[in-house]
């Protein structure tokens, strides 16, 4: 096992901290705390080099990995982009045939994931695999349409972008059903949200019309929807890695620079320890990111196990390692003057989405205490 | 990145398999008795060496095969999937042996490593003194230069197989006016030296693994120093670099099979009318468990690579070991959890092996101590990866 990034991954790593530095600072990110944000020149970037068709094709050189190293760096700068939701509801598009992924992956139109309910979770608790994820029957078919009715909450940017992914329960099989933000009996409400540079929105559908042209459904779309959901599990971890590693980083900073007591507070055993601590899990949770992206990339049996360890592993660690990283910071940091709260709060978003770390952990537990007998040892 | 075994690894792979189908023990036929234990395992890593599985990446002259970092690991992994004996040369194999290999002379590996590999003899680790735990460069044995030879003096312990051990790599004060980590030196001592004694401590788990060792004004000949004389520091932290990377990988292994047989145990074993492994707080830790083992497999994955692109184990083992403690003291709780209540008492009608899992919590509390404390580990990552001031 060989976890080395490829010349390829570095290169990738480098053109997004370019591209990123100077297209979403961090000051991009506090626009949204004004309310006076534009993430339309980002986004063009974004599209134009690709970044959303990133580990789509088999044949990219760049897979799964590709997708999370471009997410570790979105997190570092809490950049406002769909780019890990667009990722998913490119392959389900793309498991679905016809030319939305094209379009998709050209970022023509913008996409939003529209996906968690109020009083739904990310995923079932009840199933080991991601495709049992928790859908209310908010899509039915009347005639030769499809006409949703309820309501969607977390939907990143809604009020920006030019198409809504839904995924929804249609027939007692999922689907993803694609609706014009402007369409009648659609409703985007801006609210407010721990990440405000995510512009989480709740999206009412009150007999919303589609017709089947913009339904993704079929056989093939619930394995579809289940790799998709791991892939997406994993790049939103490494999201939550970046920020959280952005705002260690900040911190050791300040414990070099921050003198008390008449040294700097680094020196402190108590403090130094805590950041050590703060390193150790932020470089094992990239560890088992690596390793799942991989694993989903080959599409090893593991791919599933994989990604539920890395989340389960990385989202406990990515909000550790803030919580810690505001700790170092003490009253400097609890204030919105300071840019930590931005990765601050990037990391917690991150870290609940597709699956907070006790989700997964449950996943884990089915996967592994149910088969009988157990495995080996014996 | 490449997730799946290389051919060469995967040809070890089925010689290791292949050599177990034929040889491996029954585990009722070690003996139990310590002494009588130790003589059976250093018979069974002979046999291993003679089949060419020991240490497969030390050089062809000198007993290994050359191979890479990668296929060695293989080895260690399927031994411990395999659950087979340890190797009881471990302080040669992983800790001093690889310092010869990169700091001794020609003469000097020659002399030393095939009987390393065989296990013919067995190397202990004179780091440890009673003054000097974590603050090692405080050490006081001191070796005074008679021309020809050293003359050491003063006591080691906490030092792994000295009572069976033909050698010792033993740290010793050579320059007193020197700064703490300028004056020492990496001796080697027979064991079998007038002056050497060794006194037996029975560890936590009830083995006597560990010793204290005296010197009592032991000749060491010139020509048994690993590196320059005063230049001991650096290649003790190579051992103990060693100590930490590469020896973790095959650990977290032998940890997997631990958890799957206690996932086992658990589903043996009833509690108030319902199977343990139905309780959501030991499926739970359970669950826990087996994530934090995968982390360490990533991560011990993600450092052997950095190791193979460096050529040696660098400052990232501390991380590995601080996720090896974290693992396998939470394998101990989670086997502590299973057990329930009865923990405590080691009923011999239990259908589960109680004095097994009682050894496995309590050498899983050695683990934040050997090789450089929890806190040492800490102290690394702050000053030397994130350059932190010195406390």
């Amino acid at each position: 096992m060989d976890l080395e990034l490829n010349d390829e991954h570095v290169e990738l790593r480098e053109a997004a901290i370019g591209t990123l530095d100077r297209y979403a600072p961090l000051s991009l990110a506090r626009r949204y705390f004004d309310g006076d944000a534009d993430p339309g020149g980002l986004w063009t970037q974004i599209a134009e080099l690709g970044w959303l068709g990133v580990g789509l094709d088999r044949d990219d050189p760049f897979g799964v990995p590709g997708l999370c190293l471009l997410a570790e760096q979105v997190g570092r700068r809490a950049a406002p982009t769909t780019l890990v939701d667009t990722a998913l509801v490119a392959r389900l598009a793309t498991a679905s045939g016809g030319d939305w992924a094209a379009r998709i992956v050209a970022g023509e139109p913008s996409v939003a994931l529209a996906m968690l309910e109020a009083g739904g979770s990310w995923l079932s608790p009840q199933l080991a695999t991601l495709a049992g994820t928790y859908l209310s029957r908010l899509a039915r078919r009347a005639s030769d349409e499809v006409v949703l009715a309820g309501e969607k909450i977390g939907v990143h940017h809604a009020a920006a972008v030019g198409l809504l992914g839904v995924v929804a329960d249609l027939d007692g099989a999922p689907a993803l059903v694609l609706v014009d933000p402007a369409a009648a009996g659609v409703t985007i409400t801006p609210t407010a949200g721990l990440d405000p540079s995510c512009a989480p929105c709740r999206v009412v559908f009150d007999g919303v019309r589609v017709s089947e042209r913009e339904l993704l459904t079929g056989p093939g779309f619930a394995p579809a929807l289940a790799h998709g959901l791991e892939v997406a599990a994993v790049a939103a971890t490494a999201e939550a890695l970046g920020a959280a590693s952005a705002a260690l980083d900040m911190a050791v900073a300040y414990a070099l620079e921050r003198e008390q007591y008449g040294r700097q507070i680094g020196a402190f055993q108590a403090l130094a320890h805590l950041l050590a601590e703060l390193h150790v899990l932020r470089e094992t949770a990239w560890a088992t990111v690596l390793y799942a992206a991989a694993a989903l990339e080959e599409r090893t049996d593991g791919g599933a196990g994989a990604s539920a360890v890395a989340k389960a592993h990385g989202a406990a660690a990515a909000k550790t390692v803030v919580e810690g990283a505001l700790q170092v910071f003490g009253g400097v940091g609890f204030t919105r003057e300071h840019d930590l709260h931005l990765v601050y709060r990037r990391a917690l978003e991150c870290a609940g989405r597709f699956g907070s770390s006790h989700d997964h952990e449950r996943r884990v537990a089915e996967t592994l205490l149910s088969a009988e007998p157990v495995l080996t040892g014996q | 990145m490449r997730l799946t075994r290389s051919e060469a690894e995967r040809r070890i792979a089925e010689e290791v398999t292949s050599f177990l189908q034929a040889s491996m023990p029954d585990p009722m036929s070690i003996p139990a008795e310590f002494d009588e234990r130790i003589a059976w395992l250093r018979e069974w890593q002979r046999k291993l060496h003679e089949a060419g599985l020991v240490n497969v990446a030390w050089p062809r002259e000198h007993g290994g095969r050359g191979a890479t970092l990668g296929e060695q690991m293989v080895v260690d992994e399927e031994l411990a999937r395999a659950d087979a004996p340890e190797l009881i040369g471990v302080v040669g194999l992983g800790v001093v042996g690889p310092s010869i290999v990169a700091h001794g002379t020609a003469e000097q590996k020659a002399r030393w490593l095939p009987k390393i590999l065989s296990a013919e003899e067995i190397w202990c680790q004179g780091f440890s003194e009673p003054g000097a735990g974590s603050d090692l460069a405080a050490l006081r044995t001191a070796a005074e230069d008679r021309g020809d030879h050293w003359v050491v003096r003063g006591q080691k312990t906490w030092t792994s197989w000295a009572q069976y051990a033909r050698w010792c790599a033993v740290l010793t004060r050579t320059d007193q006016s020197a700064p703490a980590h300028k004056g020492i030196s990496y001796l080697v001592a027979d064991m079998r030296s007038p002056g050497v004694e060794v006194r037996p401590l029975e560890q936590l788990t009830g083995d006597p693994e560990f010793s204290e060792v005296y010197f009592d004004d032991v000749v060491v000949p010139k020509d048994q120093i690993i590196g320059a004389p005063n230049a001991g520091w650096g290649i003790a932290l190579h051992s103990l670099s060693h100590e930490r990377g590469p020896a973790v990988a095959a650990r977290a292994v032998t940890l997997r099979v631990l958890l799957d047989r206690l996932i086992a145990d658990a589903g043996r074993l009833e509690r108030d009318g319902q199977r343990v492994i139905e309780d959501d707080q030991v499926r739970t830790l359970l669950a826990r468990t087996h994530v934090q083992l995968e982390v360490l497999r990533c991560q011990s994955a993600r450092t052997v690579g950095m190791t193979v692109a460096k050529g040696k184990p660098g400052l990232e083992t501390s991380i590995d070991k601080l996720q090896l403690i974290r693992a396998e003291q939470l394998l101990g709780d989670a086997a502590l959890a299973v057990l329930g209540p009865a923990a405590p008492y080691a009923d011999p009608d239990s259908p589960v092996d109680i004095r097994h899992w009682h050894g496995v919590y309590l050498y899983a509390r050695a683990a934040s101590i050997y090789g450089g404390t929890s806190q040492v580990q800490k102290n690394i990552i702050a000053e030397r990866i994130l350059g932190l001031p010195r406390s």
